[in-house]
């Protein structure tokens, strides 16, 4: 079966014997929770197909009687209130620390140059620093119902890839900017 | 601005004012009869406007006329930062550039980071906005003049001035890049062009800058010579080296010296300073916050001090408090970071002024905002000097 990643998976509902056709069926289509929120007796007897957004398989299932399903509630709530928040790039990469410039983008304070040491980046960013790279550091205070913590958090941004189409892009400006510079 | 910073240079007097750092440096100089020409740009961070075209507005000076040159010494945003509003301000100005950026190599680069997807810019956005714009004038039907390429002993402007019974020539010439640093420059560039497929990341300046333009001014018997930030290498057929062994424009000895590189310890050449610089001639050096560590050090001061008794700093590049404004934010920061400094080292302007018709260097000192003696230098009196900051 296909599945399509972005899509959302959508619930159509239609009579227990009817032979299910995706596109020649005016059906109600109800989100999965909608279904799960529909009265029992509504649901009963019905046979749901499930059509997986973007991909062309499509299968009948006879759908048990839904119950309700209360949805769990939050029990734990965290809030991250920042106090200050940098936007910074990698200038220099060295064995324990890497150099930054730091932009504010939240709180006190102008531009500043920072050595910041390697092991307060978590594993997986670690990946993503090399010179150029774009993190954003938050200085706060998390509260959770267990009390108030001093918290410094470093991400590093997931940039997307230069694509093909963005390198030709620059190249054919880039030719007409020499265009420009080139008159004599 | 203080009341004698509003005063214009007479006619006859020559004019050298540096400005910055606030974000970047600047240099206007007034090559007399009106006249004027701006070496790079940066903004006045009290206003946000670009340093050089705001001194001269605050004169009356009519920008589109007066201006001649301007002059990008480099695309690094510490020397570029308004250029383009610069440019569109001085009409008729001719735009130097130096050849290292006029390649495919470096327009590609330059113009696949002018969109960027970050606060800080990275000067090159600044640049191809000055491109375009000569775009923008040949649309409007303007004559498109392109820019004058700087290359060692390029000669990029020629006039002279008619002073009572005084005719004095006016020359402007390009000591840098020389023919092997546009080489260089050209091979770093495009190992920074990003390939396929690759994270997008911020554009990071390659070292040594090999790009960067030196100029050397000449009015009547005055001699300015303007560092940029150039660099010395061990190749001799690039940075400093190659200036002293084969530039052949330079004829006499400058009195005035725009210390290359903020001082710093690899941009110092000790063959300039008896060479082609007049003794004990008047030097100024912009600090620069920005990098690993603060320029010009201490021992750049010391080593700049030693060599004349006339240098100046736009303002001081010592250690700055951070106000931090929470007291968990800074306990944190020193937790998290090794070391942190401010990027801002303040904000002043070191002014030269010269009768042209003197026929000695004779430069009268002015001093303004954060600017102040390089130690071994003597205060100068002026009236609207704020004393430096500690």
């Amino acid at each position: 079966m296909s599945i399509s990643e972005s899509g959302p998976i959508v619930a159509e509902t239609a009579p227990a014997d009817a032979t299910m056709s995706t596109s020649g069926n005016k059906a109600e289509f109800l989100t999965l929770e909608a279904i799960l929120a529909k009265p029992n007796s509504e649901s009963a007897n019905r046979t749901q197909v499930v059509h997986f957004n973007g991909g062309s398989d499509t299968f009948a299932v006879r759908h048990p009687r839904p119950y309700l399903i209360p949805l769990p509630r939050r029990l734990v709530r965290e809030y991250f209130i920042a106090l200050q928040k940098w936007e910074g790039y990698v200038t220099e990469v060295g064995q324990d620390t890497f150099h930054a410039r730091l932009i504010p983008l939240l709180g006190e304070g102008s531009d500043l140059e920072a050595e910041i040491w390697i092991e307060e980046i978590d594993g997986e960013d670690r990946t993503l620093l090399q010179p150029g790279a774009i993190f954003y550091w938050s200085i706060g205070y998390l509260d959770r119902p267990s009390g108030r913590q001093r918290t410094s958090i470093i991400r590093f941004q997931r940039l997307p890839v230069w694509t093909k189409r963005e390198l030709e892009a620059a190249r054919a400006e880039a030719a007409k900017l020499k265009e420009l510079l080139d008159v004599n | 601005m203080s009341t004698s910073q509003l005063n214009p240079p007479a006619d006859d007097e020559l004019e050298v004012s540096v400005f910055g750092p606030g974000y970047g440096e600047s240099i206007v100089i007034h090559l007399g009869g009106g006249k004027w020409m701006l070496v790079d740009s940066c903004l006045d961070p009290n206003t946000g406007f670009p340093a050089p075209t705001k001194y001269l507005a605050d004169f009356k000076v009519d920008l589109a006329s007066a201006v001649k040159m301007v002059v990008a010494t480099h695309w690094h945003d510490d020397h570029i930062r308004g250029l383009s509003a610069v440019f569109r301000a001085c009409d008729s100005a001719q735009l130097v550039i130096s050849k290292a950026l006029a390649t495919n190599e470096f327009l590609s680069l330059a113009t696949l980071y002018s969109q960027r997807p970050f606060a800080e810019t990275t000067g090159v956005d600044e640049f191809v906005r000055v491109l375009r714009m000569l775009g923008e004038r040949k649309k409007r039907g303007a004559q498109l003049s392109p820019p004058t390429y700087a290359v060692t002993d390029r000669v990029l402007h020629i006039d002279s001035l008619q002073l009572a019974s005084l005719t004095v020539d006016i020359k402007v010439s390009a000591l840098s890049p020389s023919d092997a640093s546009i080489l260089k420059a050209d091979l770093a560039f495009a190992q920074l062009m990003p390939r396929e497929n690759l994270p997008k990341r911020r554009l990071v300046s390659p070292t040594p800058n090999h790009a960067s333009v030196v100029l050397w001014v000449e009015v009547g018997q005055h001699k300015i010579l303007l560092g940029a930030d150039l660099e010395n290498t061990a190749d001799p057929m690039t940075g400093w080296s190659v200036i002293l062994d084969e530039a052949k424009v330079i004829s006499g000895k400058a009195s005035v010296f725009k210390i290359p590189h903020h001082g710093s310890e690899n941009a110092h050449e000790n063959r300039v300073w008896p060479e082609i610089l007049h003794p004990n001639p008047w030097a100024v050096v912009t600090p620069y916050r920005g990098g690993k560590k603060p320029l010009p050090s201490p021992t750049d001061v010391e080593r700049i001090a030693s060599l004349t008794n006339h240098a100046y700093a736009t303002a001081s590049a010592r250690q700055q408090k951070i106000r931090w404004g929470e007291r968990v934010v800074r306990e944190l920061v020193k937790e998290v970071a090794r070391e942190i400094h401010g990027v801002y080292a303040g904000w002043g302007h070191v002014r030269f002024r010269q009768k042209i018709t003197d026929p000695a260097p004779n430069w009268q000192v002015e001093l303004f905002g954060d600017a102040y003696p390089l130690s071994g230098a003597p205060k100068l009196p002026s009236p609207d000097t704020i004393p430096h900051r500690a």
